[in-house]
């Protein structure tokens, strides 16, 4: 039954109800016949357009080759002769490829690879550059943690080594950067070999060996202790690292 | 109406009517596959990282010195436009949707684990960067990469948004050889992954080379 004094209310509309209120009441303009006409001119113009489109896609010459040697006329090489070039420059090519040893780092992955020729010798677990960035607000320095990717040699092999703890290592953990130089020394931190790739670059050990397989490191590359041995004993001096 | 779905079935059969091209020329292919092989063998020859594409192998590769670093296997490409004239081209653009984002470091965040106390590890990882992106080289080649959808329902996802690509490739045509500038663009879909790890391992300044299949030519 209802009250006088509390009429029942109806509910509220629904967002969903309310737009469709809205759009009913937006006047549509032409007759029925004039906006049928107007949507298959629309789709006709769509539908020329792709045609067109494709057409030209289809049909457009490629790109004429450029002349790399300006001054050299090209002589114009039989099929065979030509097959024979590919050939030969396709096993030129695979000659590049490092001789021996090579180790090759996949950043992206967390893993090392040691390798001669196509084979894979050894995969190992590794931590590459995080990535993270590091301000210094009084300094205005900036550092970017990522590994560096290219081609590397192995440039210096060392047995203990000791970490220099450079600014950026005491501004990240909110330290003042000490002034005597011996109070950087860190033995103990790079586990008991490294092997450097060259601008302060190393491959080496760590203490945080759970977190292999992880990109944590501030641009070196971490190996565990075993795995670290083996690379140490078998890649020498001036050895190829492939980093990608 | 029956012209209606005539002309819309049409309309879905064009996009694969679009890269087809003219008879092959076994010997322009040849000379296409040389001058890139020559290309091929002057990167090799510095120590630089590359990234090749050998679509005959529907293959996508980062070598450096001749050597494979890694090989991502394509599951599925098309193009449209013909292969320009540069064989050797430079990457010079980058663009996602969503960009990786680079985690500044808070000193205060150390200071937590020195005392013991939970902290959480931030980083850029491989899970952290779009498997969908654009590749914009120096030439005007565009290379539309998507990672493959995982699911059912990403899957179809995917196959709605290349179709979607399809539909808009003839209208940018139309617009690009109005305005007279080049224009090629190739759909590559890859595993999720792999797509992620090649927007990784590639970078701007990066050269890369195409391995067109011969018919293409």
């Amino acid at each position: 039954m209802n009250d006088p004094l509390y009429p029942r209310q109806r509910p509220e509309p629904s967002r969903l109800q309310r737009l469709r209120q809205c759009l009913g009441q937006i006047p549509l303009p032409g007759t029925p016949r004039n906006r049928k006409l107007l949507f298959f001119a629309v789709f006709g113009l769509f539908l020329l357009l792709e045609i067109s489109g494709s057409l030209l896609a289809a049909y457009s010459p490629a790109g004429e080759p450029v002349d790399t040697k300006p001054g050299k006329t090209a002589k114009k090489k039989s099929a065979a002769a030509l097959q024979a070039d590919n050939e030969q420059l396709q096993r030129k090519i695979k000659g590049l490829a490092p001789r021996g040893l090579y180790i090759v780092i996949d950043t992206a992955g967390n893993r090392v690879f040691l390798k001669r020729g196509e084979e894979t010798l050894k995969e190992m677990l590794a931590s590459c550059g995080s990535g993270n960035v590091l301000e210094d607000p009084v300094g205005g320095r900036s550092w970017t943690f990522d590994t560096p990717r290219g081609d590397f040699r192995i440039l210096k092999k060392v047995t203990k080594p000791v970490w220099i703890k450079p600014d950026w290592a005491f501004l990240e953990e909110g330290e003042p950067i000490p002034e005597r130089s011996s109070e950087r020394n860190m033995p103990g931190m790079m586990g008991n070999y490294a092997l450097g790739i060259g601008d302060g670059y190393y491959i080496h050990g760590t203490l945080y060996s759970r977190l292999l397989g992880r990109n944590v490191s501030h641009g070196c590359v971490r190996l565990g202790d075993a795995d670290l041995e083996e690379l140490y004993r078998s890649a020498d001096l001036g050895t190829r690292v492939l980093i990608y | 109406m029956r012209i209606l779905r005539l002309l819309f079935l049409l309309l879905l059969l064009l996009p694969a009517h679009g890269h087809s091209a003219d008879s092959p020329a076994a010997g322009a292919g040849l000379e296409t596959l040389n001058r890139t092989l020559r290309t091929e063998l002057e990167l090799a020859r510095k120590p630089k990282i590359y990234f090749t594409l050998d679509l005959t192998k529907q293959s996508a590769q980062i070598k450096s010195s001749g050597v494979v670093l890694r090989e991502l296997p394509i599951s599925g490409f098309s193009h449209w436009g013909r292969p320009t004239a540069k064989v050797g081209r430079t990457l010079v653009e980058k663009q996602s949707l969503f960009e990786p984002e680079r985690n500044v470091i808070d000193p205060e965040a150390a200071k937590k684990k020195k005392e013991g106390q939970k902290f959480e590890l931030k980083t850029l990882e491989l899970d952290d960067v779009p498997s969908s992106f654009l590749l914009i080289f120096d030439d005007g080649t565009r290379i539309t990469v998507k990672g493959g959808g995982e699911t059912l329902l990403g899957k179809l996802g995917q196959s709605l948004a290349n179709g979607l690509w399809h539909l808009g490739r003839p209208l940018i045509f139309n617009w690009k050889f109005l305005s007279g500038a080049p224009y090629t663009e190739l759909l590559l879909t890859l595993s999720r992954d792999d797509a992620r790890r090649l927007y990784w391992s590639i970078s701007e300044g990066v050269p890369c080379l195409i391995y067109w299949p011969q018919e293409e030519l």
